[in-house]
């Protein structure tokens, strides 16, 4: 035996706190909102081998068990699709899993070596309309998330950009520093179309925005004249300007869905 | 084709005969795509990565480098963990984050077994973390041991006396009065108690232009001897070729002693670390050059390595435009007694090339790791990035040449700057060496002279990656390559 399996297997059974697998029960009315909102891989499985694992550095054990995806209800992120393949499972409960039975699994990622390694937060039985469910779980739970990132700004607006200002001065523009991490700050004259959040009187709006393509900025939104959209501002400290409106990550332009979500209502 | 087959395909193949002057005895060379099976389907860049191998287990091998979160979680990002030397590489989402990402992230082991690492925190812009991690394979987050703002590029060197952990993270902290920002966290014993105390050991004596550069990079002797690399920039300074001075300070006692860093003095002023080259221009262009294989230029390319059998043997290198003009060079120098004086000139100068990376084995054997683009001069659609290990057992008079990589500078496409990274990196455990880059995955065996071994899924007949469906074809992207020296 390997010694850092067993360091895998118990550190994660551990870090997951399943010390306690006869814990209370969520009550199953209340529970698959739950399981989907924790999820990041749900899907229909069978158990191809209970106390076994398919991952190199995880020791198999009553906690595991090599599932095979039948179906993927819902992922997330950039995870492959892996339906048709068999991945390992740690098991919420020891020992509760049965050769060839199916079941729904609700999961988070764990690893990614030879294939996923995922915990499970839970589990359901087949039922044909719980794709159904959980989409539908997902939907809100997205358009929740992002109302919240909208209520998180101090503003947000949908507009067009009239102009993008030429450069400061050059050299460090990051308080003087000379850093890779500069954000190369730009400022945007942005026609205020409507507000969703946040008090804007004026017709239009200075909005500064990183150029930068460094790894810190590269994703955070780039204005461009004449591009419409709907950004998210906060206050943000400029060297030599002081506080200005500013996006600052790649959640800060919203896409076209997620403007739709944020139009139906924020607490301005 | 059988994918799956291809996909494990070592192909050994001599190395070409591009040493000069006698080579070390030949040693089994390994290297791996640590990109695994289950991530098949990333286009990321996965540039600037590190690595650090347990030093009371050498299979025990984890690394970094720019890499997302596969799932879009936010809260963690993701380091390489292999419990197989190297052989087998598994993702774990551990490192604290506020954008599934890192900035910058270096990480080295301790004497204990604890991984210890330096980020900036993703998403939280010049955030340093020190983290620590008291089961690296484990899916427990780091402990947050140390967070300050302002501060850049922590590097992590770890050594080990009495039990304890000594930890330094060279660090450009802006933050540091009067510009004097080339600093080294340091902890006395990283293994011990929930917070350890750190302290901010500031190297930089002079007057500078407002700031040191990028890189300060410690190197660590098992007798206590702590060595430290920094770009000093004169006052007057001005991008984009900054005035520099290369400084190596010195400390003979783990830095325990009040001031640190002070045992090392430059006979021209008297103050402690030694100028060992003057008033040289380091370029600093933030931007993707198409004339550099789309990497920038951001004066961060040092490196120090101490030989483990003899405290006093120091290597150093640099890069610079050598009188102001390209190309970007690196130069290795060394000095046999304790950082005094230096050789006159360079052991080894490369021209148009990045990421010098030094290491000293336990006989004495010196290696320089870097990579360079080819053919200078050459439009984009032609350059090479050429990955090189030299190695010297005649204590840098003569060199042998490992081409670990010779990919494309052009595909793919950069998508933001670092294009490879700022820094890749090289270690000695024993005799052997181990080491980390970045370079295009375009599954061409020719690309990997020495061999290489994929974990994701790849045809090298048809020169494809895949999803793990072993049909969907994937782009080309950036990948950490894991490479191994068995000198034994």
């Amino acid at each position: 035996m390997h010694w850092s399996h067993v360091r895998i297997g118990l550190a994660l059974c551990a870090a997951l706190g399943w010390a306690d697998p006869g814990g209370a029960q969520v009550p199953a009315a209340d529970a698959l909102a739950e399981l989907t909102r924790k999820a990041e891989l749900v899907f229909r499985g069978t158990v191809i081998k209970p106390g076994a694992a398919n991952l190199d550095v995880v020791e198999p054990g009553a906690r595991t068990a090599v599932v095979r995806i039948d179906e993927t209800l819902a992922t997330a992120g950039t995870l492959d699709d892996f339906t048709g393949r068999e991945i390992t499972v740690f098991l919420r409960d020891p020992g509760s899993v049965a050769a060839g039975e199916q079941s729904v699994f609700f999961t988070t990622v764990r690893l990614l070596g030879e294939t996923l390694g995922v915990a499970e937060v839970g589990r359901r039985s087949p039922d044909p309309g719980l794709r159904a469910e959980v989409a539908a779980l997902r939907n809100q739970l997205h358009a929740a998330e992002v109302k919240a990132r909208v209520a998180a700004a101090e503003v947000a607006l949908s507009g067009r950009v009239l102009r993008v200002l030429a450069p400061p001065k050059a050299g460090p523009a990051s308080g003087g520093l000379l850093t890779e991490h500069d954000p190369q700050w730009r400022e945007a004259v942005v026609d205020v179309g409507a507000v969703l959040r946040g008090r804007l009187t004026e017709k239009t709006v200075s909005v500064w925005f990183p150029t930068s393509l460094d790894v810190m900025w590269a994703h955070a939104p780039k204005l461009q004249a004449g591009a419409a959209g709907t950004w998210l501002l906060h206050r943000s400290e400029v060297a030599g300007r002081g506080a200005v409106w500013a996006v600052l990550e790649k959640n800060d332009q919203l896409s076209a869905d997620e403007a739709r979500i944020a139009a139906q209502g924020v607490a301005p | 084709v059988n994918v799956r087959t291809a996909q494990t395909a070592l192909v050994l193949m001599v190395g070409i005969g591009l040493g000069i002057g006698p080579a070390p005895a030949g040693a089994q060379v390994t290297v791996v795509n640590m990109i695994p099976f289950a991530q098949s389907n990333e286009t990321g860049q996965d540039s600037e990565p590190n690595l650090t191998v347990d030093p009371s287990d050498p299979r025990l091998i984890a690394g970094s480098a720019f890499t997302k979160n596969p799932t879009g979680a936010t809260a963690s990002a993701p380091i390489y963990v292999s419990p197989r030397a190297g052989t087998i590489w598994t993702m774990n989402n551990i490192v604290p984050s506020g954008d599934g990402g890192t900035g910058d992230i270096t990480l080295r082991f301790g004497g204990s077994g604890i991984l210890y690492a330096g980020t900036l925190r993703g998403g939280a812009g010049l955030t340093l973390n020190i983290l620590r991690a008291t089961d690296f394979q484990a899916a427990t987050q780091m402990e947050l041991l140390l967070s300050r703002e302002s501060v850049d590029q922590p590097y992590v060197q770890t050594g080990t006396t009495g039990g304890l952990d000594r930890v330094f993270v060279g660090n450009n902290d802006f933050g540091a009065a009067g510009g004097k920002t080339a600093t080294v966290d340091r902890a006395l014993s990283g293994n011990v108690g929930r917070f350890p105390a750190f302290s901010s050991l500031r190297l930089e004596p002079r007057a500078t232009c407002g700031q040191d550069g990028p890189p300060i990079r410690p190197a660590v002797h098992p007798d206590g001897t702590i060595y430290a690399i920094y770009y000093r920039y004169r006052p007057g300074c001005s991008t984009p070729l900054l005035a520099a001075d290369v400084v190596v300070a010195r400390d003979d006692d783990w830095t325990a002693g009040i001031p640190a860093f002070a045992d090392l003095t430059d006979p021209g002023d008297g103050l402690a670390g030694k100028i060992v080259t003057a008033n040289i221009r380091v370029p600093f262009i933030n931007a993707s050059q198409t004339s550099f294989g789309q990497e920038r230029f951001v004066s961060s390319n040092v490196s120090i390595a101490v030989d483990p059998t003899n405290s006093s043997r120091v290597y150093i290198a640099w890069a610079d435009y050598p009188g102001g003009n390209p190309p970007y060079t690196l130069h290795v120098r060394r000095s046999d007694n304790r950082g005094v004086t230096w050789s006159a000139s360079d052991l080894i100068t490369i021209s148009n090339a990045t990421n010098p990376a030094l290491a000293v084995n336990s006989d004495g054997k010196v290696a320089f790791l870097y990579q360079q683009n080819t053919p200078q001069g050459a439009p984009l659609a032609d350059q090479r990035w050429e990955t090189h290990v030299r190695r010297s057992v005649d204590a840098g008079a003569s060199w042998d040449d490992l081409v670990l990589a010779n990919t494309s500078a052009a595909t793919p496409t950069v998508t933001f700057i670092p294009y490879i990274g700022d820094y890749v990196h090289i270690l000695a455990h024993g005799e052997d060496f181990y080491g980390i880059f970045s370079a295009s995955n375009q599954p061409y065996l020719e690309n990997f002279p020495q061999g290489v071994t994929y974990k994701r899924s790849v045809n090298f007949t048809t020169h494809q990656l895949f999803r793990v469906d072993g049909v969907t074809p994937v782009a080309v992207s950036i990948d950490p390559f894991f490479f191994k020296l068995d000198e034994s």
